[in-house]
């Protein structure tokens, strides 16, 4: 059997004959007319290839195509004598105007429904992975303390946060969900927007306050947008500030907070609305608890 | 036929019982183990490419697992009850564990004539 994923919804394969390497009960795939036809299919379709690569004189490089990269973990620094806070700051990258926060003392989870900003445990909750239209359910594939509360890869960028340290990245499948499962991490997927320094191109076009996870300056930070942006140029301006690795988190209208401290007295920053609809069951959120502190 | 259904990644090794696996469901680019005592193991690895491990590792005692359409592999050892009209099948040792999974009417009737044949 030259390709095991060759096998159709409506056929089935005995697997492990050993006198017959793959009994099938569907007839050999050289009987089929279609095989045939697409054999005749691919040789002319290959002919034109080549002709029309012959003949156009192209001076193209190839570009590197950048798949499957992660960053390397990266842990919270948790200094248990300070309290947990945000440092935030505000910057300016090609017109687009950017507020970043920076998470002190504070180790980062995931949590399913609207985290309470009294809890005063919490320094900054950011909306996660988007939710489906279609049923409700969280999309793409998502580990909430070891547990898997959905499948899928409709985003290639994701985040592990294993043993409390934050690995981004892009890929199609990465081990990091098993290991998430196995020692109770969390895991969720969101469009990549820097990798290794470089901007990803993403098909959503339209402008929108932008939210982001990113790795700076070899720490972890959120950095939202203060204006209307497109994805191209909020991800643009993430990579010219000098981000490494960021993924998106849900933008427009999403809720969130920070608690920061202003001259020793505590202040909450909340921003977006709380969805009352039951399709925001499983609205979910990336948040800094404090460790203790 | 070797005991164990052995995969294993760059971070990782599994070994698992033959006789323990129940079946295996397609997730895209992962799969789903489920196993008698009712576990769930999520892997990176594609359903085909357990499949030819399973061809590979078990070659000697063959007819022991199918492949059902693109997304089961399934212990025939557990097949329990099958009913192409609604499109179900069940798994069960009538004991420990009983999955009803879904799979395609023509798929479920190929596999009721193999068992049919078996008589």
């Amino acid at each position: 059997m030259s390709n095991y994923n060759d096998i159709k919804d409506n056929e089935i394969r005995i697997i492990g004959n050993a006198e017959q390497p793959t009994t099938t009960l569907r007839k050999p795939i050289y009987r089929r007319w279609w095989f045939w036809a697409a054999l005749i299919a691919i040789a002319v379709l290959t002919a034109v290839l080549i002709s029309l690569t012959m003949s156009r004189t192209s001076n193209d490089t190839a570009k590197p195509t950048v798949e499957n990269i992660e960053s390397a973990p990266i842990a919270p620094t948790v200094d248990k004598s300070e309290p947990a806070t945000v440092l935030v700051r505000d910057t300016s990258v090609n017109d687009v105007q950017m507020r970043i926060y920076t998470p002190v003392n504070a180790v980062p989870e995931l949590c399913i429904g609207y985290p309470d900003p009294k809890d005063n445990t919490l320094v900054l909750a950011f909306q996660a992975a988007d939710i489906r239209a279609d049923n409700h359910e969280i999309l793409g594939a998502y580990v909430l303390k070891g547990e898997m509360q959905s499948h899928g890869r409709s985003k290639k960028g994701f985040c592990a946060i294993i043993d409390g340290k934050i690995q981004l990245g892009m890929a199609e499948s990465t081990p990091l969900l098993e290991e998430a499962t196995e020692k109770e991490g969390y895991f969720f997927r969101q469009y990549p927007l820097v990798l290794d320094g470089q901007m990803v191109q993403n098909k959503p076009k339209n402008k929108a306050l932008r939210h982001a996870l990113c790795e700076w300056n070899g720490t972890i930070v959120t950095v939202s947008s203060m204006g209307m942006e497109s994805l191209h140029d909020f991800s643009q301006a993430l990579a010219d500030l000098g981000v490494r690795n960021a993924i998106y988190l849900v933008g427009a209208d999403a809720y969130g907070f920070c608690h920061t401290q202003s001259d020793d007295a505590p202040e909450t920053t909340i921003w977006g609305e709380r969805q009352t609809d039951k399709m925001y069951k499983k609205v979910n959120f990336i948040v800094w608890r404090s460790n203790g502190n | 036929m070797s005991d164990y259904l052995t995969l294993s990644n760059a971070n990782e090794l599994i070994r698992i019982p033959a006789e323990s696996l129940v079946f295996i469901a397609s997730e895209g680019n992962y799969s789903d183990i489920y196993t008698r005592d009712n576990e769930k193991r999520t892997v990176t690895i594609q359903l085909g490419a357990i499949e030819e491990l399973i061809h590979k590792q078990f070659r000697t005692d063959g007819n022991l697992f199918v492949r059902i359409g693109k997304s089961l592999i399934v212990n025939m050892e557990f097949v329990h009850y099958i009913n192409p009209a609604k499109r179900q099948i069940v798994l069960s040792d009538k004991h420990t564990f009983n999955f009803s999974l879904e799979a395609s009417k023509e798929a479920l009737r190929e596999l009721k004539k193999y068992f049919e044949k078996e008589l």
